[in-house]
């Protein structure tokens, strides 16, 4: 007996040391894969991000439960991880990437001993901090194929570690069982499809938000004030900014795909500003016709849909007319920007006239040649790029190409401009990297240093087919750049290095998957990514409109679907009953059933308890109701011969009759304690 | 015996739900997710907001309908002492065409006792067995059965207690006691008791059957020969008859004090006859007015034990001890006469 209890206790102690290993496993498991989005959209730098996966790993691989790591251990490895979340970049860039580098190393010195069930919950927290930061941080269109995966994981991993603990406790040692297959994939199912309901109608407060790489930050869309020393990532968001159809081409041509927001005169450390003086208010006539310059000799015409919303419209700089649907008055200022009264929402659509070969804008004045005085040697420099110039056309074109060449685009981020320094400065003469609008911004100033007016327009540029035969310009394709004035008219320039330049691909080019794959991350975008309240009130609206459209006929489908329902319903009520009825009790059990009746009425007048055997009851019902004795003692006298003798149950007839004379009987003493 | 959990849902009573910490984890962390969606807009915050509360609801639905399949049945023990460990069957069915029930435990409602059930498969059935012990002697009503799933995710217990029909006899408990008091009662006595107490010696004529006749007398080849039951009388032979004697009566039936003690007195009978019914020797039960003559095997042993199971207290002078016994060796509350 001792060996085999000695045994026993060795058995459990082997099954309970693989329980905690399996446990540990899965927990080490699940890191990984919820720790997967972090480095792909930067909130968590590589190096963290491969530390932890291979702490995750070696946790995975090891073949005993792993102790904690101890206290002193973790006290000494503290300053160190916030060394690290300091190096990441601590809070410069938002909180979301701290959070995430703090939740991971946490988590990676914790991991150790995860499987120990005081600190299972604890880690799992920190696990969950991990997923949440990464999903929030993901933009992508593969999202939506990972969180089903994350999500049958999660299921299988939890109710795989519920059966451990059910079987540690319970199963006497028994082996655990896995979680069937089905019940996993019924989850996720089930799950995706409640979802996509709720995540149509949960509410919308604010405006979508794209989160940005590197920071998880906000990536608000257009900005028409240029902050360089403050610049997010807008251009690496794919968030939709605008549709545009081509009236008369299949693929743009040029330039055509250049659509201007704002055009900036005044630079102020750093600053592009748009001032309110000289605002004039136009109103579109009567077609929503808003005439912007002179009719061009060959025109070109595109459609453009806002599909965020915006208090600006964005035109190619050619524009000479722009068609409105809606009578909305904008303001235009003296440098040519054009904006809305009121806020336009996503869906508000125009169409616009132009001239491919020409700029249209206000002629310059004063202050487009005005440059900061703190920008000591840019006179020297833009002299020195443009000697061997001959008018204003070539100094322009000898700065741009100086600009394209000599310096690096660079989306890394941070740029190290220190604050006290002007950004074009700092990037003219020690960074020599930055962004587009570095380079537009420096091009402004070398061309005013030079006399030569100029300004610069932010926008977009370029686009992608949206596979309906029309284009897709996205917050990607936010770009910024220089109109000059030269041979007595406005230019483009655009002094950004061809890498850095947002391009349009034609769908010529592409082969069929890719057009796929784009029409995905079409829907995605749209659907998802940029799912607001606007959207929302949208499918009310159109809910809405076909139910009325629908009327009558409708209310008729209706009340049909509900009394087919309460049709269904009761019958299959009907049915459940009858199986029951049919399956349950016998004949034999008339007088179980007639005992447990008489049970419940002397429970109910607290003359008996629940664990009252029968004759205990019989007794009771006898004492206080006299009456009742006869018929009471026939039942239970009866249904010991009939469960107990095997002797033949009596007729139903009879029995129901004993128990209806019992309980009149005790209707009579109701209330009498 | 059996009873369908879906029964229940129809009316919901008996469905029970228990929180477990992982609700309160989500209760907490689901609220702040939706701030945190709410304050961003953060669209795939949104939708890990929806995925959590679809797979909450998917969880609910999947776990309802395992249980809804499941029915359990319960097969109580052929012989059960009070208080003493008592293993009984549970047969548990999953009528689900699709879904196997995984994880799944059984207790006895109001009773000790539970079991884990890793699996029951798709429209099949599992058994299981687990220990209890019913406290008192008596006939119970069988105890429902409580099926527990916690699957796919652990946010509840979600139980559906299965009503049984049908009734358990408990025996008296056993307990360690002093050697059995015997009581010996006179010829005139044993003559009253009828041939069943006087089994044995040489046969005297073959006779009809009669009620009461023993049928390990039974003449097989005369039954065969003449198409009806025929038994063999038997000269009378004396034999050592010993009885149990247990008085029922008290001197107040609405002590608490004074029936805890005849249950101690009842058990202390029980444990005499089954010790001695085990060393082979023959014994007689005199409860009250009612005797029940000496005997052997198992069918004896069960009958006494069903008679000591349903016995109950009486107040004085309502069922007396025959003459002869109650001047004996009688187990009897100290001070009760």
């Amino acid at each position: 007996m001792k060996g085999s209890g000695a045994g026993g206790v060795s058995e459990a102690r082997r099954a309970g040391s693989g329980w905690a290993l399996e446990r540990q496993r899965w927990l080490a498991g699940l890191a990984l894969l919820l720790s997967l989005p972090l480095p792909l959209t930067g909130v968590v730098t590589w190096p963290v991000a491969g530390l932890f996966a291979t702490v995750a790993v070696a946790v995975a691989l090891s073949r005993r439960p792993l102790s904690p790591v101890p206290n002193w251990v973790e006290n000494l490895l503290a300053p160190l991880v916030v060394v690290i979340v300091v190096m990441a970049g601590g809070l410069r860039f938002g909180i979301l990437r701290p959070v995430a580098h703090l939740a991971v190393l946490v988590a990676a010195v914790r991991l150790p001993g995860s499987a120990q069930p005081a600190r299972t919950a604890s880690f799992a927290a920190l696990l969950t901090l991990v997923g949440v930061a990464g999903i929030a941080s993901s933009t992508h269109v593969t999202l939506i194929g990972y969180l089903p995966v994350v999500l049958s994981v999660v299921v299988m991993a939890v109710a795989r570690l519920e059966l451990l603990g059910m079987a540690g406790r319970l199963g006497a040692g028994r082996k655990a069982d896995w979680p069937p297959p089905r019940l996993v994939v019924a989850s996720v199912l089930i799950a995706m499809a409640v979802a996509a309901p709720l995540f149509a109608l949960l509410p919308r407060l604010r405006s979508p938000f794209a989160a940005g790489v590197m920071t998880g930050g906000a990536v608000s869309g257009f900005r028409e004030t240029v902050s360089l020393n403050n610049i997010r990532s807008i251009q690496v968001s794919r968030a939709r900014a605008l549709r545009v159809a081509l009236e008369e081409a299949d693929e743009p041509a040029g330039e055509w795909l250049r659509l201007a927001g704002a055009t900036s005169q005044s630079y102020r450390g750093g600053l592009w500003a748009q001032g309110q003086l000289g605002r004039e208010r136009l109103l579109p006539g009567a077609g929503g016709d808003l005439p912007l310059g002179d009719e061009p000799a060959s025109p070109a015409r595109l459609e453009v849909t806002l599909e965020t919303p915006s208090d600006r419209i964005f035109l190619p700089p050619g524009a000479a007319r722009v068609l409105l649907a809606e009578r909305v008055p904008f303001w235009r200022d003296p440098q040519g920007s054009l904006g809305a009264t009121r806020r336009l929402e996503a869906g508000f659509s125009y169409a616009v006239v132009f001239d491919p070969a020409r700029v249209i804008l206000p002629p310059p004045n004063q202050g487009d040649l005005e440059v900061p005085d703190d920008l000591d040697g840019l006179r020297s420099l833009a002299a020195g790029v443009t000697a061997g110039a001959t008018n204003r056309t070539g100094a322009a074109n000898l700065l741009e190409e100086h600009l394209r060449t000599a310096y690096d685009y660079t989306m890394k981020w941070p740029l190290d401009a220190p604050f006290s320094r002007d950004p074009v400065a700092w990037f003219l003469f020690e960074g020599k990297r930055g962004h587009c609008e570095f380079f537009a911004s420096a091009m402004v100033m070398l061309l005013r240093s030079q006399d030569i007016p100029a300004r610069l327009q932010t926008g977009y540029l370029g686009g992608e087919p949206d596979g309906a035969g029309g284009w897709v310009v996205r917050d990607a394709n936010a770009h910024a750049w220089v109109v000059a004035w030269v041979d007595e008219a406005w230019r483009v320039f655009d002094p950004t290095p061809a890498v850095g330049r947002p391009a349009f691909s034609t769908a010529a080019r592409l082969p069929p998957w890719r057009l796929t794959w784009l029409r995905v991350e079409e829907v995605w975008d749209r659907w998802v990514l940029t799912f607001s309240l606007a959207d929302q009130l949208e499918l009310l609206r159109r809910g809405w409109e076909s139910a009325a459209a629908t009327g009558r006929r409708l209310v008729v489908w209706f009340a049909g679907a509900l009394a087919g329902a309460a049709l269904v319903a009761a019958g299959v009520l009907a049915w459940r009953r009858r199986a029951a009825a049919a399956g349950g009790e016998g004949i034999s059990d008339i007088t179980a059933r007639a005992v447990d009746r008489l049970r419940r009425e002397a429970l109910s007048r607290a003359w008996a308890g629940a664990g009252a055997t029968p004759r205990e009851l019989t007794r009771e019902v006898a004492r206080r109701c006299p009456p009742a004795r006869a018929s009471a003692e026939w039942l239970v006298a009866t249904h010991e011969a009939v469960r107990y003798r095997g002797l033949p149950p009596p007729g139903k007839a009879e029995v129901r009759r004993q128990l209806r004379a019992t309980l009149r009987s005790l209707a009579g003493v109701r209330g009498q304690g | 015996m059996s009873g369908r959990a879906s029964r229940f849902s129809l009316a919901f009573p008996g469905f029970a739900l228990t929180p477990r910490r992982a609700l309160w984890v989500f209760v907490v962390a689901t609220p702040v997710l939706a701030a945190a969606a709410l304050n961003t807009g953060n669209n795939a915050l949104y939708l890990l907001l929806s995925l959590a509360m679809g797979a909450f609801v998917a969880s609910g639905s999947l776990s309802r309908h395992t249980l809804r399949h499941l029915t359990a049945r319960l097969a109580p023990p052929k012989e059960v002492f009070a208080g003493a460990p008592a293993p009984v069957v549970i047969e548990v069915r999953n009528s689900s065409p699709w879904l196997a029930a995984t994880g799944v435990v059984c207790r006895l409602v109001g009773l000790p006792g539970e079991a884990l059930i890793p699996a029951v498969p798709a429209r099949g059935a599992t058994t299981v067995s687990l220990t209890t012990a019913f406290p008192r002697r008596g006939r119970h009503q069988l105890p429902a059965v409580r099926i527990e799933v916690r699957l796919p995710l652990p946010f509840f217990v979600k139980a559906a207690v299965v009503r049984q029909a049908g009734e358990a006899l408990v025996y008296p408990r056993r307990v360690l006691g002093p050697a059995p008091r015997w009581t010996t009662l006179g010829e005139r006595e044993l003559q009253g008791l009828g041939p069943v107490a006087m089994r044995g010696g040489e046969v005297q004529q073959l006779r009809e059957f009669r009620p009461g006749d023993d049928r390990r007398d039974v003449h097989w080849k005369q039954t065969a020969r003449q198409q009806r039951p025929i038994v063999m009388e038997r000269r009378e032979r004396r034999r050592p008859a010993r009885f149990l004697v247990l008085d029922r009566e008290l001197p107040r039936r609405d002590d608490a004090t004074l029936l805890a003690r005849f249950e101690d007195l009842v058990s202390e009978v029980a444990t005499a006859a089954v010790d001695s019914l085990r060393r082979g020797e023959a014994v007689g039960l005199v409860l009250g007015g009612s005797v029940v003559p000496p005997g052997m095997g198992v069918a004896h042993a069960r009958g006494l034990l069903e008679r000591l199971a349903l016995i109950e207290a009486v107040g004085p002078g309502d069922d007396p001890l025959p003459p002869l016994a109650a001047t004996g060796a009688v187990y009897r509350l100290a001070g009760a006469r």
